[in-house]
């Protein structure tokens, strides 16, 4: 008995290896930092989550931001949603392009540009209306919130949409029933698990932002913006630590909600085929209200990045209109962050695709009981907000024997960690479309392991693995979150400095700054979409 | 079949899934240059033992030799075991050419070899002129024969096919398999087909292995199974019978008389060691009755049974009688049809004695 396992373990010992290093980096830098966070914060000090009243407030502007803006997210995700998926209307390809905006963005960007708008030096609130409001606080926050997150519960409602045949529908006409009853009894129904699905989503992402609340939130902070006041502030490391595991709690809840629910039935593929089928003609009065309904918020997105570039070329914003091109060069002489920012996301793309390969690969290939543990462990860094994370890297990495606080590897390895999870589902889904009687037809012609994974794995891979990198690319360079507590003047990065200029009410200088950045998103993706277009989709198969 | 040559031996093998005894002990071997077909429904293990061949699976118990050589753990890449999968498993990046050629270079084979080689495949399975098509580009039969093209390339000894005419129409699938013996009859190679199609094992096979429950029930030629099926699975599996249950009442050499209800069955005697007073089960298939409308037969007429049609139906070639005779339903097959139409109403049963077949009944 025990030769036996001897011998099986032996033969697979680079498999064993493999496993036991993931495990090791999964413990190491997603497990300890988040024990590290949650153990320093004491018991008893949780107390003082009902007995300060700055942070009961943010809490409770946390929970309240996250209810409100999601509700308001979902609806208009639902009507993106079926508008484009069921509709015969004009404008779906601007439609579909507003929709991938927000994912190519710095995550702070329409709270900048509302403030550019409305705020004290607004363009609308001063200039046109010279008017003199108090935009900070909820209400900008939540409309803001809206715009930026709802497509992301978009993406998860329009795949169930999409995925789903209009046949009931017409059964349905065909049976007697208004458009109101078919809506009722067989759209909305049907989409439940896409809607569940995208509010869960955009609810994550609301709990966890950081950059809008910063950039607006104005007095009423968030728990993620006040746990980084305390640690910037006044460095009080135990009260940071007390605020992010209270939001960790409830994002903890949303994850597991979000995996029991709505399961694995919503990846949504990057390659996605897509079927057309002619669908049942809606009255044009109807068809037209959504139609404008979607244009209406179009029009709000468009607004966003239009202003941010006009502020880009402006003097001084709110005083002087004139255009320069002072503010770009002003970019480039912050050089250093631009690297950097491009440096980092570039290694954590990579990095972030070593560490996902093995685990899709073990999970999906290879059955031995612990995949469920090991899936679990994958993608539990998206559970974690990312300014927990954030803390954790900063708490757990300040002492022996890993000490890496202001290196550029503990920027790397933090944003590598934060993008593992999306790496991994991609990966993951990329491999459940690869039957694995192709390895085997492999093996069985003769190739091992090794020759089976060049000649058949990584060629079939190849789109999973670059949209994976892509988007890990994009989530780095205009990531904030995760970074703000573990930059140091050496590896700060083009988001902390928009963060700093905008503190300072340096409008042109950080519009400047964010265009610049998405630019090069743009030119990433835009490089990316090509070689999609010139390559031979395999996945097809 | 003793003094040929055995190229695969299985010897005691058993494979479970988690609980589940998927390989029941099984034994067996298989000549060289013999064409084997592994027969049994859905779910009785035909694809594991086949992939246990293959090197897919480790056996829990027992050995597999491969020329008298243990393969037990040698890796599947190692074994020189072509299989033709039931899904295909054509790689969707490779287009045909590379498809088929894909063992051979990983072999290092010599380039214009590969080419040669791969030219006479295409050549033979009809696929000129598609080296530059990808698997997507191609209807399942070209799809098909693409997957038999890239195993036969490799020139081995064995060919393992799981259930590969299944996404095939009917027409095609007859064609094929007929090509398929014809091409195994010139190369020679000893081929283990997997399919749960009884006509399609009966017409290619040199031997079928019947499978139930992760066990082999009989090995023999499709003339003895499908005649002299050892157990009533066999015989119910393969072909549509009628089962008799009946006593042995007489041994009469030549012959076995069976008493089955009011009627006796005279039984020819072939080997069977049944003793006065057994227990036993007659096999008749439906074609080996005949059925006329004459009522009146003699009474010591052997092998004659009175009946009403129950119900009949017209299959084209054949009419199929269902007869009701004392406590049993009968299946008959009358397969020159009068054009005036089916018999009804009392007709005589008269059972070909010599496809009569006897099953003795286990002592349970
Ligand atoms: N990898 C596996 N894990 C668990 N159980 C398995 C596995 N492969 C097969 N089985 C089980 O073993 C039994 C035999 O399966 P097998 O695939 O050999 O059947 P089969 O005879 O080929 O059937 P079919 O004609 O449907 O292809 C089945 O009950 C199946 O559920
Ligand atoms: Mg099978």
């Amino acid at each position: 008995m025990t030769t036996t396992i001897l011998k099986i373990v032996t033969r697979n010992l680079l498999f064993y290896l493999t496993f036991g290093l993931l495990l090791l980096i999964i413990s190491t830098f997603v497990i300890w930092p988040i024990l590290k966070v949650v153990s320093f914060a004491q018991l008893e000090n949780f107390s003082e989550l009902f007995t300060n009243s700055r942070w009961s407030q943010a809490a409770i502007h946390s929970l309240m931001m996250t209810m409100i803006s999601t509700l308001s997210c979902t609806f208009v995700a639902f009507i993106f949603a079926y508008t484009i998926a069921r509709l015969e209307i004009p404008c779906k390809g601007l439609f579909k392009f507003i929709t991938i905006l927000p994912i190519v963005s710095p995550p702070f960007i329409v709270g900048m540009s509302y403030i550019l708008l409305f705020g004290r030096q607004g363009i609308i609130s001063k200039q046109l209306l010279n008017l003199n409001v108090d935009v900070y606080g909820w209400h900008g926050l939540w409309l803001v919130q809206t715009i930026t997150f709802f497509p992301y519960a978009y993406a998860v409602i329009y795949g169930v949409l999409k995925k789903s045949s209009p046949s009931q529908e017409y059964a349905a006409y065909n049976m007697g029933s208004t458009h109101w009853q078919v809506f009722k009894n067989i759209v909305l129904p049907l989409s439940k698990p896409g809607i569940a699905g995208g509010a869960l989503i955009a609810a994550m992402s609301i709990l966890a932002d950081f950059g809008n609340p910063m950039v607006i939130g104005g007095n009423s902070t968030v728990l993620s913006t006040e746990a980084y006041m305390q640690m910037i502030g006044w460095f009080d490391l135990s009260s940071a630590a007390i605020l992010s595991t209270t939001l960790l709690i409830p994002a903890l809840g949303l994850f597991l909600l979000n995996r029991q629910w709505v399961g694995k039935q919503s990846y949504t593929t990057v390659t996605g085929k897509e079927s057309y089928s002619s669908h049942y003609p809606i009255p044009s009065y109807i068809k037209w209200t959504l139609f404008s309904f979607c244009m209406f918020i179009t029009v709000i997105v468009l607004l966003v990045y239009g202003v941010l570039f006009y502020g880009a070329f402006t003097t001084t914003w709110g005083y002087n209109w004139s255009l320069t091109f002072s503010n770009l060069d002003y970019v480039f002489s912050k050089g250093k962050e631009l690297t950097n920012s491009i440096q980092f996301a570039v290694l954590s793309s990579i990095l972030a695709g070593v560490l996902a390969f093995p685990l899709a690969f073990i999970v999906q290939r290879k059955k031995m009981g612990m995949n469920r543990f090991l899936d679990f462990l994958s993608v539990l860094p998206g559970a974690v907000p990312g300014v927990f994370l954030g803390l954790g890297f900063a708490i757990a990495f300040n002492a022996e024997p890993l000490m890496l606080t202001g290196t550029a590897m503990i920027m790397v390895i933090a944003l590598t960690i934060w993008n593992v999870p999306t790496f991994y589902s991609t990966l993951l889904a990329g491999l459940q479309q690869i039957s694995s009687s192709l390895e085997e037809a492999s093996q069985n012609l003769g190739a091992n392991n090794l020759k089976t994974f060049r000649h058949i794995l990584l060629p079939l891979l190849k789109g999973p693995f670059i949209s994976g990198m892509v988007v890990t690319f994009l989530r780095s360079v205009t990531c904030l979150s995760v970074i703000v507590f573990i930059y140091s003047a050496k590896t700060s990065v083009g988001t902390v400095s928009i963060l700093g200029l905008v503190s300072n009410g340096e409008w042109g200088k950080a519009s400047s700054f964010t265009v610049v950045l998405i630019s090069i998103a743009f030119a990433v993706l835009g490089i990316s979409q090509l070689f999609f277009r010139n390559k031979r989709n395999a996945n097809d198969y | 079949m003793n003094t040929e040559e055995i190229i695969i031996k299985i010897e005691n093998l058993s494979k479970t899934f988690g609980n589940y005894l998927a390989i029941d002990n099984i034994s067996l071997d298989i000549p060289k240059g013999s064409f084997l077909t592994f027969l049994g429904p859905s779910g009785c293990g035909k694809t594991t033992l086949l992939r246990l061949i293959a090197g897919f699976y480790e056996p829990d118990d027992g050995n597999i030799y491969f020329e008298e050589k243990k393969i037990n753990e040698l890796p599947a890449y190692k074994r020189d075991t072509p299989l033709v999968f039931q899904e295909y498993a054509l790689f969707p990046h490779l287009n045909v050419f590379e498809n088929i050629a894909y063992g051979l270079k990983l072999k290092k084979t010599p380039k214009k070899e590969i080419q040669d080689r791969v030219d006479s495949m295409l050549k033979m399975f009809g696929l000129i002129g598609m080296e530059n098509r990808y698997p997507k580009e191609l209807s399942g039969g070209q799809q098909q024969r693409v997957a038999f093209a890239r195993a036969l390339v490799m020139g081995k000894n064995v060919l393992l096919m799981d259930e590969p005419l299944s996404n095939l129409d009917a027409k095609m699938r007859v064609e094929v398999r007929d090509e398929l013996r014809a091409l195994q009859k010139r190369f020679g190679f000893t081929a283990i087909f997997v399919t749960h199609d009884q006509d399609e094992a009966l017409s290619i096979s040199d031997q079928i292995a019947v499978f139930n429950k992760g066990q082999i029930c009989q090995v023999g030629t499709p003339m003895d199974i499908y005649f002299k099926p050892k157990t009533k699975f066999v015989a119910d599996f393969v072909g549509t019978t009628n089962f008799v249950e009946g006593k042995v009442i007489e041994l009469n050499d030549p012959f076995i008389m069976v008493k089955c209800n009011d009627t006796i069955i005279r039984v020819p005697q072939k080997d069977y060691a049944v003793k006065m007073c057994d227990e036993v089960t007659l096999v008749i298939r439906p074609e080996c009755i005949s059925i006329s409308a004459e009522v009146d037969i003699q009474r010591n007429r052997s092998n004659g049974v009175k009946g009403n049609i129950v119900k009949s139906s017209f299959l084209g070639r054949t009419i199929r009688y269902w007869v009701g005779a004392g406590s049993m339903q009968w299946i008959v097959d009358d397969f020159n049809p009068k054009i005036s139409g089916p018999l009804e109403g009392q007709i005589t049963l008269t059972l070909d004695q010599s496809k009569v077949h006897l099953i003795k009944k286990r002592l349970k």
